[in-house]
């Protein structure tokens, strides 16, 4: 009797391995992927976490000397401040969604070690005589010497 | 002589269509700029993979239901299409998540999810390779298929029901399209083009696979 291949045993057990994985991956990180700012203050955890927020409008600097971005996070009923070292894409404005990876540094601050753009669903181009949002973080670039 | 319809040729030129259409002719997104253009094929290939890994669903039932071999060639040709296009589905999303989250991948319950609709679909495949007797290989993947269709709404819905970085579903949404017509055009175009690539593909796999099966069943003894 002919028999399968060792090989495509081995692989099955290998994607059966990974299906365990990342199932136990969805169940655990994937679906309490953020915590909100007021969930945050709520809580205060020490470890690792992702935050999410719309960056208030105007809260944007940047600070040349230490190579440090700082913002403001909101979900409309709590602010939290943030610094991050790690620049956003150019998509990053006043208003948008960010998640943020990080830790609750002293003072309240959350410290970002990434600064993800969550973009919207909504796709439109640009209409007669609009021009395209100011990017942040070019003139950021811009300014850093 | 082949006399069906020439899906290759028809695939070919949809696809130049709506490659030039995406790329040059339609306006780019106003936020995201040009990175909003990957998404002419990103949606496209998840769409493909969840029509393809349906219609293997649907030949696995067939299977169970009329125990004929057609419809687990179906099947089969199906979910390596199927496969296909969930990779090309994860490595647009890669390279349009880098150009506009600033990260190729990240454990959001939407490319997690996908990324277990890969693996069940490579394992549907792998089962069929470690299974030796021809019926018992069709029996055995029709149930895999039907099951791990499962995954496929979960898939669609996981960035409704949990918290994620990916956005929410444009077109299959309650309500209006949040997309401006012009670009939808472009993206339902490029949908045709790639359900005709899809079609072409299936068919010669079907082809290839009674092949394959006529050579193996000569092999087998008789029951």
């Amino acid at each position: 009797m002919r028999r399968p291949r060792l090989a495509t045993l081995a692989a099955l057990g290998l994607v059966a391995a990974a299906f365990v994985a990342l199932v136990g991956i969805t169940l655990t990180s994937a679906v309490a992927y953020y915590v909100t700012p007021t969930e945050l203050a709520a809580t205060t955890p020490s470890g690792a976490i992702r935050l999410y927020g719309i960056v208030e409008p105007g809260s944007v600097r940047w600070n040349t000397a230490s190579a440090t971005l700082t913002f403001r996070v909101t979900d409309g009923s709590t602010t939290v401040d943030v610094a991050s070292q790690a620049l956003p894409t150019g998509l990053f404005r006043d208003g948008i969604g960010v998640v943020l990876a990080g830790r609750l540094a002293t003072g309240g601050v959350f410290a970002a070690s990434e600064v993800l753009v969550k973009h919207s669903s909504v796709y439109a181009p640009l209409k007669p005589g609009e021009t395209p949002p100011p990017d942040l973080v070019e003139s950021i670039r811009k300014a850093a010497p | 002589m082949d006399r069906r319809l020439p899906f290759g040729w028809l695939a070919a030129v949809a696809v130049a269509i709506s490659t030039v259409v995406g790329l040059f002719i339609v306006p780019a997104d106003a936020a995201q700029g040009d990175a909003q253009r990957i998404m002419y094929v990103h949606v496209p290939s998840a769409w493909l993979a969840y029509a393809a890994f349906f219609v293997t669903l649907v030949g696995s039932l067939l299977y169970l239901v009329r125990r004929d071999l057609r419809f687990d060639r179906v099947a089969a040709a199906s979910a390596e299409i199927g496969l296909v296009f969930t990779g090309l589905t994860i490595v647009t999303g890669a390279i349009w998540g880098k150009a506009t989250w600033g990260k190729w991948w990240d454990w959001d319950p939407r490319l997690t999810t996908t990324a277990i609709l890969f693996v069940i679909y490579a394992g549907y495949l792998l089962l069929r390779q470690s299974i030796v007797e021809r019926r018992r290989r069709a029996r055995l993947a029709a149930v895999f298929g039907i099951i791990g269709f499962l995954n496929v709404p979960v898939v669609h819905f996981s960035v409704l029901w949990w918290r994620g970085l990916h956005q929410a579903p444009t077109i299959v949404r309650p309500g209006d399209p949040t997309i401006d017509h012009l670009l939808l055009i472009e993206l339902l175009a490029s949908v045709v083009a790639f359900t005709l690539v899809y079609v072409w593909l299936l068919r010669g796999r079907i082809d290839l696979e009674r092949s394959h099966d006529d050579a193996e069943l000569q092999l087998e003894p008789a029951p």
